[in-house]
């Protein structure tokens, strides 16, 4: 008897009783729709928390600061900062060699003056009025657009400029403040143009006047930004353009105008790298070493740590509850298997009767369990799925209401699979002590029990 | 009808009787109280190759067992059974189930169709256990059914056919393997009077036709009266 044949057959028997059948898919599609949206709402939360918790950037980052390192670096996630140091693109190739370093972004940022664009218009009728606030200085950081996904940037509303562009910006929370606006009014401000002055000094006469170089960025993002500094990010060419122009001021002999311009451009040719090391573990190391070299850093290796303990214990407490539920489920298939190998009883022996083997009759069962544990798999899983973005739903719901970005909620293939070939597997494992019963069964059972 | 069905049936594969040797039979069970009761007791047991007999007896007096064992349903106890050149004692597991398939054709008293397939797919089903091709089995289940007059009811399931036409069915399946030896127990018992007979000579036919050595067990004289010996069990042992 193929492969084929056992199908065939099996399919028949559960579409003659298909009322047990569908309930017996019922309770495996139900353990594995709460195992499986018990696994897709662990996975958004934990991912969710871990965003928060690096500030969007990758887990395994580490942020350099333009400074050597103070007493106890290394024994805290934040900055030591002791004195200012620059970080040239010698000290950014030497760290980028480390062992454990997987990439290096670099920042720049630049000292500007702000022209903030009219106030939007908002529709909560609770708020007064925002009003225009004057010209003020800011901070612009440019970075490697195309890198940004490397870096502790979470996008709040909107979309990252386009790489290169130099019109396009993004702000942060630092800029909202400053205008007079919320985070909860982070898409009021989308597609509105900001203009920037770079100042450059001018010797005339004996004394220093100050000129800019405008240029106007349409806002197309608001961002939460932890390894960038100031209001703005955009793109290195945008703030390389305005340094340059700031860089090249007329001081002349005044000291004055001499620290004022030197104030405008800072130091250190980079105002900071943000480090990306191959893994979890390499964090610490990597850390270290760049401390050895003689520069500051930040990194939430241990808040993270922790973070990760906590959530592995939560996961593996949810994990076992929907594991207990697919063994119930488990019960619940060997149960409805046992009672067809009774009721089946003469069938069997018929099968045996005409010269099927014990492998036979225990393969017609098996294939039998497999296909309610597979029906049940895809049911569940696809219930589950649907059972975790409704709660996406609510949970998106009030994070938004809070000003906070919500939580992506996908379907990771491996609890696809898990879910389907899980429950496929569970119900042949389920299946077995029926489907060798069946094939233990004596052939004289085709003749009943006279 | 009856007339060609003998033809019909030897369009069927061929196949040659076996002849059937017992010896010194001894079986038993153990009812549930744990008493044992004797069924067969040092029985005797010899058929020709292509008889046709028919094995009568009260109820209970053992023929169902006794078809069981020459079939192959149940192992022996004690004593030796051959039929044609296989040593029944010799076989177990799977060679019993390869002596059943290519050996013998059962015919149930309750039909044994499964439920949940078609008539022509309970025909096909003994084939299927027989790793005959696909194709093979459907055109010579179609050809068996045709034989037994059910070519129309082809496609139904079991329960939509008349008594008399699962058994009809199930003989159809019975010689689908080609048998060399036919066991029918109480083929007729749950069967009215002239679906009986269409039976028996549907029977009588198949038998005919493959040459095949014939076993109705039955309680009945009259169907017992149509075979070529009647062999009457009684405690235990076998007479005339």
């Amino acid at each position: 008897m193929t492969w084929a044949d056992s199908f065939v057959m099996a399919v028949r028997s559960i579409r003659r009783r298909f009322g047990r059948a569908v309930l017996t898919v019922a309770a495996v599609a139900l353990a594995a729709a709460l195992l499986t949206s018990l696994l897709i709402a662990v996975g958004a939360a934990r991912s969710r928390v871990f965003a928060a918790v690096s500030k969007g950037g990758p887990l395994t980052g580490i942020q350099v600061l333009p400074s050597t390192p103070d007493f106890g670096q290394l024994d805290s996630d934040s900055a030591k900062i002791g004195d200012p140091r620059p970080i040239d693109e010698a000290a950014r190739r030497r760290i980028a060699g480390l062992r454990g370093v997987k990439s290096v972004v670099a920042l720049v940022s630049s000292s500007v003056y702000v022209v903030a664009p009219p106030p939007p218009k908002l529709n909560d009728p609770s708020r007064r009025a925002v009003a225009q606030v004057e010209p003020f200085q800011g901070t612009f950081t440019g970075v490697d657009l195309q890198r940004a996904g490397e870096l502790p940037v979470t996008v709040l509303a909107g979309r990252l400029p386009v790489p290169r562009s130099r019109h396009e910006v993004a702000v942060t929370d630092a800029y909202l403040r400053a205008v007079g606006l919320r985070s909860t009014d982070a898409n009021a401000v989308l597609g509105s143009e900001v203009e920037f002055g770079a100042p450059r000094l001018f010797a005339s006469a004996g004394t220093s006047t100050i000129r800019g170089r405008w240029t106007r960025s349409t806002i197309v993002a608001v961002v939460a930004a932890q390894g960038a500094p100031g209001e703005f990010i955009g793109s290195f060419e945008q703030v390389r353009a305005a340094r340059a122009w700031t860089a090249a001021s007329d001081v002349g002999l005044d000291r004055e105008a001499q620290r004022f311009a030197q104030e405008l451009t800072g130091d250190s040719p980079y105002s900071g790298l943000f480090v990306v090391t191959n893994g979890f573990d390499s964090v610490g190391p990597v850390r270290a070493a760049i401390t050895r070299i003689g520069f500051s850093s930040s990194a939430p290796e241990s808040l993270i740590a922790s973070v990760r303990r906590y959530s592995q214990v939560v996961e593996i407490v949810l994990t076992a509850i929907g594991l207990i539920a697919l063994g119930i489920a488990a019960l619940g298939i060997a149960n409805a298997m046992l009672a067809a190998v009774r009721e089946r009883r003469r069938e069997i022996g018929v099968l045996k009767a005409i010269g099927a083997r014990d492998r036979d009759v225990r393969r017609v069962f098996l294939v039998e369990a497999g296909l309610l544990g597979i029906a049940g798999g895809v049911a569940g899983t696809a219930f589950g799925y649907v059972l975790a973005r409704l709660v996406g739903l609510v949970v998106n719901n009030y994070l938004s209401g809070q000003g906070l970005t919500g939580v992506h909620i996908g379907l990771p293939v491996v609890i696809v699979g898990a879910g389907i070939f899980g429950s496929g597997l569970l119900a042949l494992v389920a299946g077995t002590l029926p489907a060798q019963r069946a094939a233990r069964l004596p052939a004289r059972q085709a003749m009943g029990d006279g | 009808m009856t007339g060609g069905l003998a033809t019909e049936i030897t369009g069927t594969p061929s196949a040659s009787g076996v002849a059937i040797a017992a010896r010194a039979l001894h079986h038993g069970y153990q009812r549930a109280g744990g008493t044992d009761v004797v069924v067969l007791e040092s029985l005797d047991l010899d058929i020709a190759a292509g008889e046709r007999i028919a094995l009568t007896g009260r109820s209970g007096a053992g023929k169902t067992t006794l078809l069981a064992l020459l079939g192959g349903l149940e192992g022996l106890q004690q004593g030796s059974v051959r039929v044609g050149s296989a040593d029944l004692a010799t076989l177990d597991g799977d060679s019993l189930a390869d002596y059943r398939r290519s050996t013998v054709g059962f015919v149930f008293q309750h039909f044994g169709l499964l439920g949940s397939l078609t008539a022509l797919e309970n025909v096909e089903l003994a084939m299927a256990v027989a790793s005959v091709p696909r194709r093979e089995r459907a055109r010579r289940a179609r050809s068996l059914l045709e034989a037994v007059g059910l070519a129309a009811r082809a496609d139904h399931l079991p329960s939509a056919l008349s008594g008399g036409e699962s058994q009809r069915v199930a003989i159809a399946r019975a010689l689908a393997n080609s048998p060399r030896l036919l066991l029918a127990d109480e083929p007729t018992g749950n069967l009215d009077d002239e679906s009986s007979a269409l039976v028996l000579d549907l029977l009588a036919a198949s038998a005919d036709g493959h040459g095949c050595t014939l076993v109705v067990a039955t309680h009945d004289r009259n169907v017992a009266a149509r075979w070529d010996r009647t062999l009457v069990l009684d405690r235990g042992g076998l007479r005339p």
